[in-house]
């Protein structure tokens, strides 16, 4: 019996050591309450109601070197059309934090959605629950989509954004990308920490694409009654072969 | 040495410990009329330590203790806070409750950024304050370029600092009673 406690003693200690210390790399501590250790709902994007503050507030002296790869059509003019759904695919390209550490390599985004007054736009999908953290109003339009970090190693990330109807106008989109370095400590490590990771930010706003008109352009001044399309197109003829004739008869008259 | 050496040292020397006197007479006497921060005579009552822990405490966490900011342990103003700037402990007990001897350190140094004759004046307040509303320089508006902490004084969390530096107390906060009502018996909990 004595034998069977230490085992599961033995067992209960190897997994809590193996549980990581989920830190900031989880998106939930930036919801929690500042006195739970948590940034009471800023989620330091670089949005201007979180005064511009980005991840560079406690990521301190990352090296600058990660680039990030964003794809989504919705970038190729900066436009999108209204209830429109968007594919979004986030790539680190160039990880180099972390790599040693296979249990604590936790990398990271954060994607903030806003109109001009700073509210949620649009409708976050085929994003699944466990892996992503995702914050909206009571309208369902979602502000917020984050890394849960369940998964170490993660280096991509795939999702949708259904923009909003019509008339909501200008969107940003302020990204913050963490190349997680694990603590720093090694293969062992279960930790992570804010020193020593590298960092990419970048804030892009796209437009409400205008609605496309079919050109039409009036042969006649337009009024109720007023001849259209082939209608008028005979009637102005009429009225050239008329003009014709005066002219042809002025020229006799010569 | 020549008679002109002599009396030229003699000229300096007069003028050093003339400019030396001026100074620190004129330090004394402006310190005296502005009521700076040194000069306690008609200073209030000791800020309230517990309406710090309930109230000022956790702004001071969400908006002043980033890392790059006053959780920089060289920073004169500096801000220990849960899985933030730490005092001692390893990596993995960053995230643990604050200590009391943490928030003792927090509140002296918070208390040392309140002008003690014209709270309204303080650091505390005017620093995060932009300056459009009256608010001093701050490194920290420079930094992310988009405005300062509090962007005017309607801000709540300006409200919750302002309350404490003009001397709100604990037992004017009904969560805060709540809070220390079980503490008394024993010590100021941390949160």
């Amino acid at each position: 019996m004595k034998r069977f406690a230490f085992a599961f003693a033995v067992l209960g200690l190897a997994l809590s050591a193996a549980r990581p210390a989920h830190a900031f790399h989880a998106a939930k501590t930036f919801a929690d309450s500042p006195d739970q250790g948590g940034a009471g709902g800023i989620f330091y994007t670089g949005a201007r109601d979180e005064r511009g503050w980005t991840c560079a507030a406690c990521h301190v002296n990352a090296p600058g070197k990660l680039q990030v790869q964003f794809t989504t059509t919705l970038f190729n003019d900066f436009s999108y059309t209204p209830g429109q759904t968007y594919e979004f695919t986030l790539r680190m390209l160039n990880e180099q934090k972390g790599l040693d550490a296979p249990r604590a390599n936790y990398n990271a985004f954060v994607l903030r959605i806003a109109d001009d007054n700073a509210s949620a736009v649009g409708n976050i999908t085929g994003a699944a629950a466990d892996a992503f953290y995702m914050r909206g109003n009571s309208a369902g339009e979602t502000s917020i989509i984050a890394t849960q970090g369940q998964k170490p190693g993660e280096t991509s990330w795939k999702f949708s954004w259904i923009a909003p109807a019509k008339g909501r106008g200008d969107v940003t989109f302020s990204l913050g990308v963490v190349d997680g370095n694990a603590a720093g400590a090694g293969p062992d490590s279960t930790l992570n920490d804010p020193f020593g990771d590298d960092l990419y930010t970048a804030r892009v706003t796209v437009h409400e694409a205008k609605p496309q008109h079919a050109v039409s352009v009036p042969l006649l001044p337009s009024g109720d009654g007023a001849p259209r399309g082939p209608q008028a197109l005979a009637w102005l003829l009429g009225l050239l072969g008329l003009a014709a004739m005066g002219v042809r008869r002025l020229g006799l008259r010569r | 040495m020549t008679r002109a050496r002599a009396t030229s040292l003699l000229l300096m020397a007069a003028c050093t410990l003339w400019g030396c006197t001026q100074k620190l007479s004129g330090a004394a006497s402006s310190s005296f009329d502005a009521g700076g921060p040194t000069d306690l005579a008609g200073a209030p009552a000791a800020l309230d330590e517990r309406y710090f822990i309930c109230n000022v405490q956790p702004v001071l966490t969400q908006s002043c203790a980033m890392f790059r900011c006053h959780g920089d342990g060289t920073r004169y103003l500096r801000i220990f806070a849960r899985n933030r700037l730490r005092y001692g402990g390893t990596e993995a007990e960053r995230n643990t409750v604050i200590r009391p001897d943490e928030l003792r350190m927090n509140y002296l140094a918070a208390s040392a950024m309140v002008h003690p004759r014209k709270p309204d004046e303080s650091f505390l307040l005017r620093k995060p304050l932009d300056q459009k509303s009256g608010g001093y320089f701050h490194r920290g508006a420079t930094i992310f370029g988009m405005g300062n902490v509090f962007l005017d004084r309607e801000d709540p969390q300006y409200k919750t600092l302002e309350a404490w530096v003009m001397g709100a107390t604990w037992q004017d906060d009904p969560a805060c009673q709540l809070r220390f009502a079980a503490a008394d018996g024993g010590t100021d909990g941390a949160p």
